[in-house]
């Protein structure tokens, strides 16, 4: 899959996360959450997973997580993947 | 004898100020305190350095003490809880020296028996007559009961009452005694009312508090001390409020009226109060406008000192004659021991306050808390920093069931037998991890920057910098 | 037994995570009226994720769907069919017809996932005076219709009446769906404990208009609203209240009075 432009999903609220995915060369991911010490790499591996999963090579994917569980986070990730798969470069 | 005195420099001359003494304060000002930063704003203007500050609990609105520290007027901090914004600040370790933590009961014992040594109280006073006979009833800044200044008062060498509403001697009710005071300040405010007590404290309209208070409540109903004469304390957290509310019909369907309400009080346990559930209640601490109204206009609804309250010297304290107190808690492990000195990244935003020592006294302990919070199981497998140890603790509550303390084999078959759902502790573990994922270790690495003085005077566990 | 029926918004993490505390019988995922328009597509994709991962434990769950006529209803189907709910929840049913040309969407989406035909059920929501009317039909349509669900709050819009805590403005309502054979409306208007002794139901739904679209659940409502369930229960077998095969009252025989017309 191939990133067009910029998209995002979810939101700042409690148990949410907002993800932000924009175009770029390789797979990277900047994780920004208040459990961080305790899950950002676990939020790191979730998104590049996800990532991964639906055939995207090339993308910057940001988090800024609200203390998000596993299955929110693989939603909102695969959800900005797919607006922004569809959003105009 | 005059012992109305012109401003606090003047109090300080007269009290001879110098540099390395002990200064005391109360906080029954909560948030809303002016006093505290006063003092030392006036203690820095005349240059005096090293000073030990021992303060019953400090507040954001004391946000300055972390200038004093890093400007040298104060180098020591003994306290009983600490918030967040000056917690971050010595978590940092920009105090050399660590914190000494006590509790609500250990503090008032290490000054009545002289272990702590003040040099200067400084007790404001909502109200004072010219000779110092001060309460916490009347006046702008009312605040109710001033549980906490009572020890200071008595034992220290010069005692300083701090007030911005004078009423003609003698003032009655006399929380304090003109007996114990040197002098007396004239200031323009003592504390904003906002920050001293909230209009309403209100129970938490969350279905997972909920939840857990229903739980709490019939976890109460099936202990075997629900029956008349029963006595009752619970902190002033939105979860640990709504058991009043699920407590409430279950007293009057078995008919109990209790003792004693404790606390910590606030408009619920007034409710209780004038609702015939229980005959009185014990204060050491007013939380909300409608205690203290009720401390002041109530003759049931009394002030205690924390000594009364907590002290593990007292000849006897109220908390060992509770029989059920509802606290909460930031982490528990699976040994039960409690945390509530940090937050779950080890950084210092609280401190036992009542906690050990309520724990301790009554039969039954019970700590309310969410199964996990933001993505963070509430049971862990050693908490951050021991507050209040495991052997005191009975029964976790939590909105998918409850899990009790392994030496309480026939409370456990009382609770299931009751109908309640009942784990072990690491069963709650697991089914939080289930939904959250487990959570990587966090524990700060850096020098001691606080110790946790227990009731008993042994040092149960400190607390490191998040930095070098 | 549906006593309880709880809509959870489908966009929402947290309430998703938490959904079966209340103990409420049934739990209805929403993507309609809950979920902002611009946010359907992710509102199915955290529904599909959390039926896989969270364990709602002995609560029925059923999915409402955005109605015909929007761009969304085919996406909803296709995502929800394999997510095998107990039923779903179709909206702005108005006769029939409507019910015919879900039920075939379905059954398209069913033959895609090699699910069973027929296996998805319905539970139509009848929220105008139109779908009332229409209620036998609507219940007889299709075999896959098990229950009705009825929308007061949108249904007192559309007869421009007010919503009471008797419920009379829904009476008709609430015989029409009697006649087509199929019970069990949930709780609406679970602030008034005395309300729901008169056998009301439970349901926060009328928060979605109050806020215009978008879901502020009443938590503590909930909560309070699946206590005097239980209590609605017990008078009922005291014969008191409006209910099925017992000794009702008044308002039955006002709805008999209207059939005879």
């Amino acid at each position: 899959m191939q990133i067009q432009g910029r998209a995002m999903a979810g939101t700042l609220e409690s148990n949410d996360v907002m993800v932000t995915v924009s175009p770029a060369d390789a797979l990277e991911v900047q994780v920004t959450s208040i459990v961080l010490g305790q899950f950002g790499e676990e939020l790191r591996r979730v998104a590049l997973d996800t990532a991964a999963q639906l055939g995207v090579q090339g993308a910057l994917i940001e988090l800024d997580d609200r203390g998000a569980v596993e299955c929110t986070v693989r939603a909102r990730v695969e959800t900005a993947l797919t607006r922004a798969k569809e959003a105009k470069a | 004898m005059n012992k109305l005195i012109g401003g606090l420099k003047q109090a300080m001359d007269a009290c001879k100020l110098r540099d390395g003494m002990t200064l005391s304060f109360h906080h029954h000002l909560r948030n809303g305190d002016q006093v505290l930063n006063q003092v030392l704003a006036q203690a820095a203007a005349l240059g005096v350095k090293g000073l030990t500050i021992q303060a019953s609990s400090l507040f954001d609105v004391h946000a300055p003490l972390i200038d004093h520290i890093k400007s040298g007027v104060v180098t020591g901090i003994e306290t009983n809880y600490m918030s967040g914004g000056i917690g971050r600040a010595i978590s940092e370790g920009v105090l050399a020296q660590p914190v000494r933590f006590r509790s609500h009961g250990g503090r008032p014992d290490a000054i009545d028996t002289g272990r702590v040594h003040i040099d200067i109280a400084f007790v404001a006073a909502p109200a004072a007559d010219a000779r110092g006979n001060a309460n916490g009833v009347a006046g702008p800044a009312a605040c109710g009961s001033l549980g906490y200044a009572m020890s200071d008062a008595r034992h220290a060498e010069r005692v300083v009452i701090v007030t911005d509403h004078l009423e003609p001697y003698p003032l009655m009710p006399a929380s304090i005694g003109e007996e114990d005071v040197d002098y007396v300040v004239q200031v323009d405010s003592i504390g904003d009312p906002k920050g001293i007590v909230s209009g309403t404290t209100r129970i938490t309209r969350d279905p997972v508090g909920l939840t857990i208070a229903r739980y709490a409540a019939q976890v109460i109903e099936h202990s075997g001390l629900l029956k008349p004469g029963f006595s009752f304390q619970t902190g002033a957290g939105g979860a640990a409020l709504a058991v009043t509310q699920y407590l409430k019909p279950i007293m009057k369907r078995l008919g109990v009226t209790g003792s004693f309400g404790l606390g910590g009080i606030t408009g619920y346990l007034v409710d209780m109060l004038e609702e015939g559930y229980f005959p009185s209640l014990l204060d050491v601490q007013c939380f909300d406008l409608r205690a203290v109204q009720s401390i002041r206009d109530n003759p049931r609804h009394q002030e205690v000192s924390a000594t009364r309250y907590a002290s593990p010297s007292a000849k006897s304290a109220a908390v060992n004659s509770l029989d059920v107190v509802v606290l909460g808690a930031t982490e528990i492990d699976t040994g039960f021991n409690v945390n509530v000195h940090t937050d779950s990244n080890g950084v210092i935003m609280g401190g036992s306050g009542g906690h050990s020592d309520t724990a301790a006294g009554a039969k039954l302990s019970m700590i309310v808390a969410p199964l996990f919070r933001a993505r963070l199981p509430i049971v862990v497998d050693k908490v951050l920093c021991v507050t209040t140890p495991g052997d005191t603790v009975d029964v976790l509550v939590t909105q998918r069931g409850v899990a009790v303390n392994p030496a309480r084999p026939e409370l456990r078959d009382s609770l299931k037998q009751g109908g309640l759902p009942v784990f072990d502790i690491d069963e709650l573990k697991n089914m939080a991890e289930r939904v959250t994922g487990k959570p990587a270790l966090v524990r700060p690495q850096g020098r001691v920057v606080a110790e946790v003085e227990y009731r008993d005077q042994r040092i149960i566990d400190s607390i490191h910098s998040i930095t070098g | 037994m549906r006593r309880s029926m709880m809509f959870v918004p489908g966009n929402n993490p947290g309430m998703l995570l938490n959904a079966d505390v209340y103990g409420a019988d049934s739990l209805i995922l929403d993507l309609e009226d809950a979920v902002a328009p611009g946010e359907k597509d992710a509102a199915r994709v955290l529904v599909r994720n959390a039926l896989r991962a969270f364990d709602y434990g002995s609560a029925e769950v059923i999915i409402r769907i955005n109605p015909l006529g929007t761009p969304y209803i085919e996406d909803d189907i296709r995502a929800v069919v394999p997510l095998k709910p107990a039923l779903i929840m179709p909206t702005k049913v108005a006769g029939a017809e409507d019910i015919h040309a879900v039920s075939a969407m379905i059954l398209a989406a069913e033959r895609e996932n090699g699910l069973p035909e027929g296996s998805v059920g319905l539970i139509p929501l009848l929220e105008t005076a139109l779908g009332i009317e229409n209620a036998y039909q609507i219940a007889t349509a299709d075999p896959r219709v098990k229950a009705i669900f009825l929308g007061a709050e949108d249904l007192s819009s559309d007869l421009q009446a007010i919503r009471s805590t008797a419920g009379d403005e829904i009476l008709y309502a609430r015989g029409a769906r009697r006649r087509g054979g199929l019970l069990r409306h949930p709780l609406h208007r679970c602030e008034r404990r005395r309300g729901l002794g008169t056998g009301c139901s439970f349901c926060p739904r009328h928060r979605i208009h109050r806020q215009g679209g978008h879901f502020a659940p009443a938590c503590a409502r909930g909560q309070r609203g699946v206590q005097p369930v239980g209590q609605g229960h017990r008078l009922r077998a005291r014969g008191h209240g409006r209910h099925r095969g017992g000794r009702a009252h008044g308002p039955r025989r006002g709805i008999a009075a209207q059939q005879d017309d």
